[in-house]
């Protein structure tokens, strides 16, 4: 609570809430000032006549209270003494609220998670339309994983070494593509970010370690300098006498 | 009977079926209760109708649903929230229930209300003022003043309710009743020392 608050709680000759010690301001004239201006308002409301209902209104209370309030005057389940509610005005800002919140998500998990503009490009129609050019050839590894028939041990014998079979060269493309075909996967981004990550990981570890407190600072404690004759210590940069 | 507390005296008609007792306690706070609901709605008509319709709740309410009210264990407090109800509702019908902001209260001028009042400072001129016209504006300045504002005025003022109770009942915090209330005089002021620059103004020329 501050001091204009105060200021007019003693106006009205009430005491400030419990717990809170009243605060003036520092400049006793603003103070004076401020309290004149509430106090001549006050003024003229104070002096303002009152006013009473009418006398029909007064009986027709006084007969309800009587007889009891008549039919219908209180509807069953409704509280008339309920608290200052605003329902419209809540329920808007709280649906504006959810709808802002779910935005935010939405945008946060695209940026996140989304895939990247490179995965997203269209492939370019010439890889397209030459599948064969963008399949790797069947390799040789791939022969020499199967099954082989294990030479007679005379052949083995043999200095000559065993045929090695070689792979059916791939039939070129017909036409070579006006486009430069590229593979649609690009091994070397994951390789550079995987890379990147390590190399930052790295660091941040070389940064930490040099900052943990069980590394002793000094190997040995520091040695005193001998005091000079006037009892002061010197050091290197001491003015010399 | 005249020096009863509100309690005993709702105690003595809920209880006994003491009418006197209901009266005196009607007659008590008449004035506080039709004061606000006049300053709150602005006629007196509309506020008589609010006045019966307030107690007829109250009554209901006593009779049928007394734990609402021995819960909170101060009567007129209690009868000002249903006051306030009444008359938010019957507002809220009309759609009366405006604020008095700079934007809607620009003059023909394009200047707002607020910015044409006259500094504080400004002679007020009272003794060119009659009390009978300083009374009749004073009530149009109340009536400009935003509703919020108008209504912690008359809570405090006709009601003669403290400043905590007006913050249970409007559902805000002390502070926030304090500044309302402290905006609404410095606005009065405001208003009323325009007025009698005005008046000097006229008599002058």
């Amino acid at each position: 609570m501050d001091a204009p608050d105060h200021t007019l709680l003693h106006l009205y000759g009430e005491a400030a809430p419990l717990g809170q010690e009243p605060v003036f301001r520092p400049d006793p004239a603003e103070e004076a000032a401020d309290r004149a201006a509430l106090a001549e308002a006050k003024g003229w409301l104070d002096a303002r006549p009152r006013v009473r209902p009418s006398a029909d209104v007064l009986d027709a209370v006084l007969r309800a209270a009587a007889h009891g309030s008549p039919a219908g005057a209180h509807e069953p389940g409704v509280r008339y003494d309920r608290g200052p509610v605003r329902p419209a005005r809540r329920l808007r800002r709280a649906w504006a609220l959810v709808g802002a919140t779910c935005a935010l998500a939405a945008g946060g998990f695209f940026v996140t998670v989304g895939p990247s503009p490179r995965a997203e490009a269209p492939a370019p129609p010439a890889v397209a339309s030459a599948p064969a050019a963008q399949v790797p050839a069947p390799l040789a590894y791939e022969v020499a994983a199967a099954p082989v028939a294990l030479p007679a041990l005379a052949s083995v014998a043999a200095p000559t070494p065993a045929p090695i079979p070689v792979a059916e060269p791939v039939a070129a493309a017909p036409a070579a593509p006006a486009v430069r075909p590229e593979p649609s996967w690009r091994d070397a981004d994951t390789d550079a970010r995987v890379l990147a990550a390590e190399a930052r990981t790295a660091r941040l570890r070389a940064r930490l370690d040099s900052t943990l407190w069980d590394v002793p600072a000094l190997s040995a404690p520091l040695a005193l300098p001998a005091p000079s004759s006037a009892g002061r210590f010197t050091t290197a940069s001491s003015p010399k006498q | 009977m005249a020096f009863a507390t509100d309690e005993q005296l709702v105690q003595r008609y809920l209880e006994r079926g003491d009418h006197d007792a209901f009266r005196a306690l009607v007659q008590r706070h008449q004035e506080r209760l039709f004061g606000y609901l006049v300053g709150m709605v602005r006629d007196r008509e509309v506020a008589n109708d609010l006045f019966q319709e307030t107690f007829l709740r109250a009554i209901g309410a006593m009779q049928r649903e007394r734990a609402t009210y021995t819960h909170q264990d101060r009567w007129l407090p209690w009868v000002m929230r249903i006051a306030r109800n009444a008359a938010l509702d019957h507002l809220r019908g009309r759609k009366k229930y405006q604020d008095v902001t700079p934007d809607t209260d620009a003059g023909e001028d394009g200047a707002s209300f607020w910015d044409r009042l006259a500094d504080a400072d400004a002679d007020m001129g009272d003794d060119l003022m009659h009390e009978g016209q300083r009374s009749a504006f004073l009530e149009s300045c109340i009536d400009r003043l935003p509703p919020e504002q108008r209504e912690v005025l008359m809570m405090r003022h006709e009601s003669e309710l403290t400043f905590r109770e007006i913050a249970e009942i409007t559902n805000v915090s002390i502070n926030t009743a304090l500044g309302r209330m402290r905006y609404a005089l410095l606005n009065l002021r405001r208003m009323m020392h325009r007025a009698g620059k005005d008046q000097q103004t006229e008599y002058g020329a």
